[in-house]
């Protein structure tokens, strides 16, 4: 090495990394498997903003599931953030939930400081991290409210904060805009996207909404089949932020419809299996 | 300001006083009694008999066994909830004993125990600890799957888990298992006493009755109404404390 040079540096490009992942489900009567997700493998690089589009039912959230440590896959690796996912204890992710899943009991506050206490922090510096990411998403003034007392699209901001308090590799989202309602959807949205590459975090969303798909994602990966696979990617070549000229420029449109022949041309798409919700 | 609530209630208490007070004078007041006669043999019981350490016995013997109770019923609950050979083990005795009447087991408590505080004890325990812990139980196992995903995803496992969020969670049933066992317990106790005759409450208030002594006899039976009023009334609050998304769910 030349003196005074550049040291080798190992740049950890892949924060996410979905190797041959397959899944069943035991059904319900007991007799036999339901395959899920079979053969699944993708990557996803820091700072990247991904989504995992599919027909509700293929499967998507349990791959989000199985990424966050809390199921685990019949075959196949994950690593996140250099490091295999075996359980949720320690986790490298942080999950926003579709239906927020906040602790009623807790405030917005001790809500967001949720993941703090299970790694073990004193209670000062949970607070100081929670304050910080309650000015970040917007809450400032609520800390005190129950999740009962606060809007839907409030609740998902506490759901937002608790799991970026845990300063994650990696920050999934589970369809974390379908429980508000329309008009708030946009706007959070936006926020969402915009706390995302401010803090420069690597995401993963899960969604069934195209529009969606296309405004927040660099990447899309279409799920879809049964047992379903990564079927296509698509990169999504257009500039941020994606406001209303974006998102009805000539490429934005053709990837509407390739991505909506891709979701449609799924065998048994429209079929319902309540097995492999 | 006095909320609706409570001018509601207090008109209500009124009202009811004054008309047991008419309807006992036009009547017959020795037969109905009064509240003017109830109020002075009470005056008459807390000066003139044993009545006030009575009753503090009452109260403490009760307080040590409800938490005996409260204590063994909430975590075998926890227990049963989490592993199922506890549940399968112990769900036939669970299931025989919660519908036994301790209370007409008293005198052989008396046999084995002596007269006195551990027979009591017994009884406030067996007739108090098994609805809280079938609520317990109930609490965890009908409690919202996502509190323990949630608890799970966020790195929460084990007895911290259980801490943190099984309990928190389940802890509307145990609040409802613990008012049905203050009431359980309580009644179980008072009519042990007068059953083996242990010469506090509920002997003298059988005594009084038998002697058609009414005034003495229900001014003890409104003082025990008022001592059950509260420790509900106490253990609400401590509900509104500890589950307030529950209370406002439920209008307090």
């Amino acid at each position: 090495m030349p003196p005074g040079g550049v040291q080798l540096q190992v740049v950890e490009l892949e924060k996410v990394k979905v190797e041959h992942v397959s899944k069943s489900f035991t059904r319900s009567d007991g007799r036999g498997k339901t395959p899920v997700l079979q053969d699944v493998s993708f990557t996803v690089n820091d700072g990247e903003i991904a989504s995992i589009i599919g027909p509700t039912g293929c499967g998507k959230s349990t791959l989000l599931r199985i990424i966050a440590g809390i199921a685990s896959p019949d075959s196949g690796k994950i690593t996140v953030g250099g490091k295999e996912v075996v359980s949720s204890a320690n986790p490298a992710s942080a999950i926003v939930f579709q239906a927020f899943n906040l602790l009623p009991w807790r405030t917005a506050q001790k809500n967001i400081e949720f993941g703090l206490e299970a790694k073990g922090l004193p209670p000062a510096e949970r607070e100081k991290a929670a304050q910080h990411f309650i000015d970040l998403v917007g809450l400032k003034g609520y800390e005190k409210y129950h999740p009962h007392e606060l809007s839907g699209g409030m609740q998902q901001r506490v759901g937002l904060a608790r799991a970026l308090a845990i300063e994650p590799e990696v920050i999934l989202l589970d369809e974390p805009f379908s429980s508000v309602d329309m008009l708030t959807r946009e706007s959070l949205q936006h926020e969402v996207l915009n706390i995302l590459m401010e803090t420069k975090k690597t995401a993963v969303f899960v969604t069934h909404n195209i529009d969606e798909a296309i405004f927040l994602s660099n990447r899309i990966l279409s799920l879809g089949g049964k047992p379903a696979t990564i079927r296509e990617v698509f990169e999504v070549d257009l500039p941020y932020p994606r406001n209303d000229e974006v998102m009805v420029s000539q490429k934005a449109l053709r990837l509407k419809l390739d991505l909506k022949k891709a979701l449609l041309s799924s065998p048994h798409a429209q079929s319902e299996d309540p097995g492999a919700a | 300001m006095l909320s609706y609530k409570w001018i509601v209630r207090i008109i209500s208490v009124v009202a009811f006083v004054v008309l047991w007070q008419l309807i006992g004078q036009a009547v017959d007041t020795t037969l109905f009694s009064t509240p003017i006669l109830v109020a002075s043999s009470f005056a008459n019981l807390v000066t003139q008999t044993s009545f006030p350490t009575d009753l503090l016995t009452t109260i403490r013997d009760f307080a040590i066994g409800f938490t005996i109770a409260a204590v063994l019923g909430i975590s075998v609950g926890i227990a049963m909830a989490r592993w199922r050979t506890m549940e399968v083990a112990l769900d036939p005795y669970v299931s025989a004993l919660y519908s036994t009447p301790y209370v007409a087991l008293a005198p052989l408590f008396v046999i084995w125990l002596g007269i006195g505080i551990y027979e009591q004890l017994v009884v406030v325990i067996l007739s108090s600890v098994f609805v809280i812990l079938l609520n317990t139980f109930a609490g965890v196992n009908n409690m919202n799957k996502s509190y323990v995903e949630t608890g799970r995803a966020f790195g929460f496992s084990g007895f911290k888990l259980y801490r943190k969020v099984v309990v928190p969670g389940a802890l509307p049933y145990i609040m409802t298992g613990l008012r049905l066992g203050i009431g359980r317990g309580f009644v179980g106790m008072i009519v042990a006493e007068l059953l083996v005759r242990l010469d506090r409450l509920g002997f003298l208030m059988v005594y009084y009755s038998e002697l058609l002594e009414v005034a003495p006899g229900l001014a003890i039976a409104v003082t025990l109404g008022l001592l059950g009023l509260l420790m509900t009334e106490a253990l609400k609050k401590v509900e509104t404390r500890l589950a307030p998304w529950r209370s406002s769910a439920t209008g307090g």
